[in-house]
């Protein structure tokens, strides 16, 4: 499903985010990436919907490999993964419900009738159906990141990413998210978390990955592979 | 097909939006827009109206020869063959007394008049065309000339000098309506740009998300470029109105003058609609080079 091999990412100024990076993650699978600020996680989650490219080694989601990858394939590879971010990233003039379509709408694939139900129904899994035509700014932080995983989920992603989805959250809230990320995996979604609270996957006895100053462990253990 | 209309639907949408989210900036663009074509309309039609006058004089560019009465066949035989020999001449046709005398009624409308006067006043006359390419001033000069010293020929009448001088303003005016076309192309064309600009810097944050969640580039470029089609499609739209009204003022004091023909039309729209894509396109390419490529 998602493969990285020997995956390095260098910037500028021989400043290193990512330092020989091998996991891989399969369908269903959750994992959550652990680390402080800075550590290089948000990198690895873009160098999954490609947004960053390796400096060295491949990065393969599905078939798409990012060695060899068009760039005018890039927009079909993110049709394929949903992404939530911690500032939620909501267009704000447009209603839940339209952001909600936004993916919908972009793939064409569905119009009318199919797209309403489609978009109600990936509202319904976050528990929104009721707030669709609210606008961003009348929504609580915790419904704008439930409105996020909705338009994260309603193409049906072979993964979802979530950037320190809870970031911008109090505990509560947080935690409210998260078992919803638990359930849109529970249904096969593979998921990958990156976050500096370690206390969430340990409460829920999920898969760790330790990430710091760009290297990539799993507990007990050397460096993943 | 059902889908294509759906996402025909959300462009329009965006692209409405972007229209409604800047209404001063639209309302201001439209105006600059417009008032730009318009003047460019104005030119088209002063030279559309000088091409006409001159192109009814064109027909006239021969010359008409009036003939002194009582001259015999045989006068008129060796005329004929005097003018047939000069290679500027394309034809000429023989107006008799009679037949002067009947063109003139029609042109008159009324019989009254003629009736009063008793006689036939109006000479005969030979109407002479000029072949096309060799009918400039200086050949209907020397044609004139050579036919004004037939003996029988009482006068000699041709438009040469004015028709040359038409011409020339003619010719001036299509120049200007070149320059001036340029100009508000030009002008046309930044007005759209910074306008897409400024589109495509408010939906940055947008945008972004719309390339997160799977975007093409086509798709994130089609609003904007909907919203500068639009943009001169309706400020040429308006023009055109303004220039109609102009030219109903003009017509009820001078009724002979002539709207935009549908080929002239035609370029105005040329101009401003094609000057507004180019503004939009090089903008869109300038600020979204990423999604370009």
């Amino acid at each position: 499903m998602i493969r990285f091999f020997h995956v390095t990412k260098t910037y500028p100024g021989n400043r290193v985010a990512l330092s020989d990076v091998n996991f891989q993650i399969q369908q269903g699978e959750i994992l959550f990436v652990v680390g402080p600020s800075g550590a290089g996680k948000s990198t690895l989650l873009k160098m999954i919907y490609m947004e960053e490219m390796p400096t060295s080694g491949q990065v393969i989601v599905g078939g798409f490999v990012s060695t060899t990858i068009q760039p005018s394939k890039i927009p079909v590879l993110r049709r394929q993964v949903g992404v939530v971010f911690q500032d939620f990233r909501l267009i704000q003039d447009r209603t839940a419900f339209e952001n909600v379509a936004l993916p919908l709408r972009i793939t064409g694939a569905s119009g009318g009738t199919e797209l309403k139900q489609r978009v109600m129904n990936a509202l319904g899994k976050v528990g929104l159906c009721h707030r669709r035509n609210a606008l961003p700014r009348e929504l609580s932080g915790g419904e704008q990141q439930r409105v996020a995983l909705a338009r994260a989920i309603v193409n049906d992603p072979i993964v979802l990413l979530a950037d320190e989805p809870t970031g911008n959250l109090d505990a509560a809230v947080g935690e409210q998210i998260v078992q919803i990320i638990c359930d849109i995996n529970a249904g096969g979604t593979a998921t990958i978390v990156a976050t500096h609270n370690e206390n969430i996957p340990q409460k829920l006895g999920c898969r760790i990955a330790r990430i710091n100053e760009g290297r990539v462990y799993e507990p007990g253990g050397g460096p993943l592979f | 097909m059902r889908n294509f209309w759906s996402r025909a639907r959300f462009f329009l949408g965006e692209t409405f939006q972007g229209f409604v989210r800047q209404k001063s900036l639209t309302a201001a663009t439209l105006v600059s827009t417009a008032a730009s074509l318009t003047i460019f309309g104005i030119v088209l039609l002063v030279t559309a109206n000088v091409q006409l006058v001159s192109s009814q004089l064109e027909l006239r560019k021969g010359v008409v020869a009036f003939i002194e009465d009582g001259v015999s066949e045989a006068q008129l035989d060796y005329m004929r063959a005097q003018m047939a020999a000069l290679p500027e001449i394309e034809s000429m046709t023989f107006v008799s007394k009679d037949e002067a005398l009947e063109q003139f009624r029609k042109s008159l409308g009324q019989d009254e008049v003629l009736d009063a006067l008793g006689t036939n006043p109006l000479p005969a006359s030979f109407e002479v065309k000029l072949k096309a390419g060799r009918n400039d001033a200086e050949a209907l000069e020397r044609v004139a000339a050579f036919i004004g010293n037939l003996k029988g020929i009482e006068e000699v009448s041709y438009g040469g000098p004015w028709a040359l001088r038409l011409d020339r303003v003619l010719r001036s005016l299509t120049v200007l309506n070149i320059i001036i076309g340029a100009i508000v192309g030009l002008a046309v064309a930044f007005v759209v740009a910074n306008v897409v600009r400024l589109a495509v810097l408010a939906r940055k944050e947008g945008i972004a998300i719309m390339r997160v969640v799977g975007a093409t580039s086509n798709f994130v470029r089609t609003p904007f470029l909907l919203e500068g089609l639009f943009h001169t499609i309706l400020s040429a739209l308006i023009a055109l109105g303004l220039l109609y009204a102009v030219h109903r003022f003009i017509a009820q004091r001078l009724p002979d003058v002539a709207f935009l023909s549908p080929a002239l039309v035609g370029i105005f729209f040329l101009v401003g609609v094609g000057a507004g894509l180019v503004g939009t396109l090089f903008t869109l390419y300038e600020v979204l080079r990423e999604e370009w490529a």
